[in-house]
């Protein structure tokens, strides 16, 4: 993965010729526009005549980035330049600016450093009053920086205006590199023997701040020989990190993922590529997607899915904890031929249910599933179920059914009792269910000995999901508890029956003793024709032939229940042809 | 060239990704280190001087591995003990780790060293270690099998060749892979050689079929073993053995 980010950072430098400078210094911010536009808060200081001269406010504008020359620095330390994330005086102020000056001044051969160091230092009350007093009337959603900006000569610099600046961060990133970094090793990206450091910071989900973190002997001075990287490899990857954050970043369904692309064999031409490392190419490419399977409306899969595979793609999942990075899922190495696949089992299952709202299938009908147990959680719990289904499709891999029913009745139960979505989930889970039969993630036995019946279209339609007469009575029940539940909504504005159903919790020997049940309602309801009979009849054979046993989770049995209950109108159809 | 083969497997496996500490995850088959230090657990080398990466990490020996089940990746949660508050047990953290579920794989070892060939051919077959196998963390025991001693030619014939391990980029001829369908490729960074003071001198790209399926290439140097198999080992052979 980082191999591949580095050929990305290494391509845009070459061919955008960004020098070392442009790659150090980050954005502050993300500029979206929801949020308010950030303020950045200057500490203006009069170099000709040694004076603090007040605070300033001014809106952030990402063109000036050049000038604010921020980086961002480690959580207990000064940033390698003094402009830092306002959160509140006595930390930004104090421990991240003139911290700054007290750790680096040093490095100024001019003078020019101490001498700003000196002025801030002597009148920090004052500055602390007044950074107080200016920002009292902000809202508290607004981002703010904290940085200085000199007078001199009647003219006000920024920190990027004056040349000894850049040179201190080029100065202070490098210090930091060199620190316990080794001469002539081979570094683990580029493979050339170099200068290489053991603490990179790049990502962080590398860090080497706990001990056991240090393979082989715990020892800090011997970090490096664990990762080796040498200055311009962590040049490139920091250039191809910031171009996959800006451009490749895109939205799963509250997840957050990093679209990284690589060529399998190096030296190969492909379009697509020179493409997708173009911003400007891209962003018309993004607004161009058609077809999408995500909540992501730039979402580009479908594109690169016309692509040779001489290209794949890395999708990184990366969650932001503070200062730490953690990766939830990286699937590597998916070939555009998958990608493709993927989005032809869509257009299947998306012709197979025509009366859809013309969305069509899109993880968004999974996600339902497989956000939060329960509606009380404060925050996603069941990600890592939806990451694992993520995984399986882009690579493949099998899905258990009965883990896919679980977390399905779960939500489908729950919307059947409070009587809301409940069609609408139920019908949710079967276009998922059909995805992953179509991509042959979920695979069910041939049906043995099936008898020959008016609803044989319908019980194949959904891909062999109902191989055994146990299923096909039970989906065939629904269908028949459903008409009866139309019948009394129809003539009572209610359906009691739904407290026969117990909360969709129903076992084999429950769905034996519904049969009768169901019937003899109808007949009261004087609605038992020949249509219904004709169902209640296929039900009776199925369960018969089913015999007592049925060895099929309970969560299975209701599943195929709702689903019957959905598709009760289409048995209907069969049995009331022409009417 | 006699080569030695033998099965290794267990029910989960790590082998860390080395730019990966707070999120590790796990290469899809041992590197070369990874191997070496199986083999010396089960000839008995010792720890403290890594003797284990001179022996059989340097140029004597040549080591190639066979993927026998699909790579399955896993993620699970384990608990370590949290360091920052010093080395006593005050609290854990969680940490997500990715781990190859039900691993197998098969082991390609050959050594100029006919002794030591010898040594470890006879503990394979007797199902005998000095130390006990594990697959990247102790916690993951290993199990193995002996499955063959095979006569091994080495071929320069640069022609298509269907390969059954992994296939570092060095030795892969310009352009010399063919994607077929129903195949997979996946391409990853992995160290090489290290050297007994735990450093890394060489690091390469592999690409291997992550369902252990043979992969179509042209490459410079590759073994016909004598039961019908084409291995490419981890490092070129060194010349003056040329063809043998």
């Amino acid at each position: 993965m980082l191999t591949a980010i580095r050929e990305i950072g290494r391509r845009l430098r070459g061919t955008n010729s960004i020098d070392e400078l442009s790659t150090l210094i980050q954005e502050p911010f993300q500029i979206t526009p929801k949020k308010p536009t950030p303020v950045v808060i200057f500490i203006t200081v009069n170099l000709d005549r040694d004076k603090y001269d007040g605070v300033q406010l001014e809106e952030y504008e990402s063109t000036k980035v050049d000038r604010y020359l921020f980086r961002k620095g480690p959580s207990n330390g000064p940033n390698p330049m003094p402009v830092a994330h306002f959160t509140d005086v006595e930390k930004t102020f104090t421990k991240k600016i003139l911290a700054w000056f007290k750790e680096y001044q040093k490095l100024d051969e001019t003078g020019m450093a101490a001498r700003l160091g000196d002025v801030l230092q002597k009148n920090q009350q004052k500055i602390t009053q007044d950074i107080n007093d200016k920002i009292k009337d902000i809202d508290k959603e607004t981002k703010k920086l904290l940085t200085v900006k000199v007078k001199k000569k009647n003219r006000c610099n920024y920190l990027g205006d004056l040349a000894i600046f850049p040179q201190l961060l080029r100065q202070i990133v490098n210090a930091q590199v060199a620190k316990g970094s080794a001469l002539n090793q081979v570094c683990s990206i580029c493979g050339q023997k170099k200068q290489v450091t053991g603490d990179p910071r790049i990502y962080r989900f590398y860090t080497i701040d706990k001990p056991g973190f240090i393979a082989g002997g715990f020892n800090e001075a011997n970090a490096w020989k664990n990762f080796p990287l040498c200055y311009e490899c962590k040049l490139d990857i920091e250039e191809g990190r910031r171009f996959v954050e800006e451009n490749l970043r895109f939205n799963f369904y509250s997840l957050e993922y990093y679209l990284i692309p690589r060529l399998l064999v190096s030296g190969v031409q492909s379009e697509l590529m020179e493409i997708l490392l173009d911003s400007q190419k891209l962003i018309s490419l993004k607004s161009g997607a058609k077809k999408k399977i995500t909540s992501d409306n730039y979402e580009i899969l479908e594109t690169i899915s016309r692509e040779k595979d001489v290209l794949t793609v890395n999708l990184l999942f990366l969650k932001k904890e503070q200062s730490a990075e953690r990766i939830l899922l990286l699937i590597e190495d998916i070939f555009p031929s998958r990608i493709k696949e993927i989005f032809d089992a869509k257009d299947r299952v998306d012709a197979l249910f025509q009366e859809d709202d013309g969305a069509g299938f899109n993880f968004g009908k999974v996600r339902t599933f497989f956000a939060k147990s329960s509606e009380g959680k404060k925050n996603n719990d069941l990600d890592k179920y939806f990451l694992e289904i993520i995984d399986a499709t882009f690579l493949g891999k099998k899905i258990d059914f009965t883990f896919l029913t679980k977390f399905y009745l779960a939500v489908i139960r729950k919307e059947f009792i409070e009587d809301r979505y409940f069609k609408a989930r139920v019908n949710d889970a079967l276009m998922g269910v059909m995805f992953f039969k179509e991509l042959g993630l979920l695979t069910f036995q041939e049906a043995k000995s099936m008898n020959e019946s008016i609803f044989s279209n319908v019980l194949t339609k959904y891909g062999g999901m109902l191989n055994s007469p146990a299923k096909q009575g039970v989906f065939l029940l629904g269908a028949l508890t459903q008409l009866l539940l139309n019948k009394q909504y129809a003539e009572r504005g209610a359906a009691p029956f739904r407290k026969h159903l117990k909360g969709l919790k129903m076992d084999g020997r429950d769905f034996r003793a519904l049969l009768p049940k169901v019937r003899n309602k109808l007949e009261e309801y004087g609605s038992f024709d020949k249509g219904k009979a004709q169902i209640a009849e296929e039900v009776s054979r199925a369960f018969l032939k089913a015999g007592e046993n049925w060895k099929i989770a309970a969560d299975e049995l209701n599943f195929y229940f709702v689903c019957g209950m959905n598709l009760a109108e289409e048995i209907a159809g069969i049995v009331y042809q022409g009417k | 060239m006699k080569v030695l083969v033998f099965d290794i497997w267990g029910d989960y496996a790590h082998f860390r990704k080395f730019y990966t500490t707070t999120s590790p995850l796990t290469f899809s088959f041992p590197p070369p280190p990874t191997i070496a230090g199986v083999l010396g657990a089960i000839y008995g080398t010792t720890k403290e001087t890594n003797q284990y990466l001179k022996i059989f990490g340097g140029d004597e020996c040549r080591i190639a591995v066979r993927i026998i089940k699909p790579i399955k990746k896993v993620r699970l949660g384990l608990n370590l003990v949290d360091t920052k508050l010093g080395w006593t047990l005050k609290r854990r953290t969680q940490i997500r780790t990715e781990f190859v579920k039900a691993p197998h794989y098969r082991i390609y070892f050959s050594h100029q060293d006919q002794q030591i060939l010898k040594d470890i051919t006879a503990s394979i077959k007797e199902h005998k270690t000095v130390y006990t196998l594990s697959l990247g963390l102790s916690e993951l025991l290993a199990n193995f099998k002996f499955v063959g001693e095979f006569n091994g030619v080495i071929k320069n014939d640069n022609g298509w060749v269907d390969i059954f391990t992994p296939i570092t980029e060095e030795n892969l001829i310009p352009k010399g892979i063919e994607v077929e369908t129903g195949k997979k490729y996946i391409k990853e960074k992995i160290p090489i050689k290290m050297t007994p003071e735990r450093v890394v001198e060489k690091y390469d790209e592999v690409i291997f079929e992550p369902g252990g399926q043979t992969i179509k290439a042209r490459v410079k140097s590759y073994c016909h073993l004598d039961n019908g198999e084409n291995i490419a080992f981890f490092w070129d052979l060194l010349p003056s053995r040329g063809t043998s």
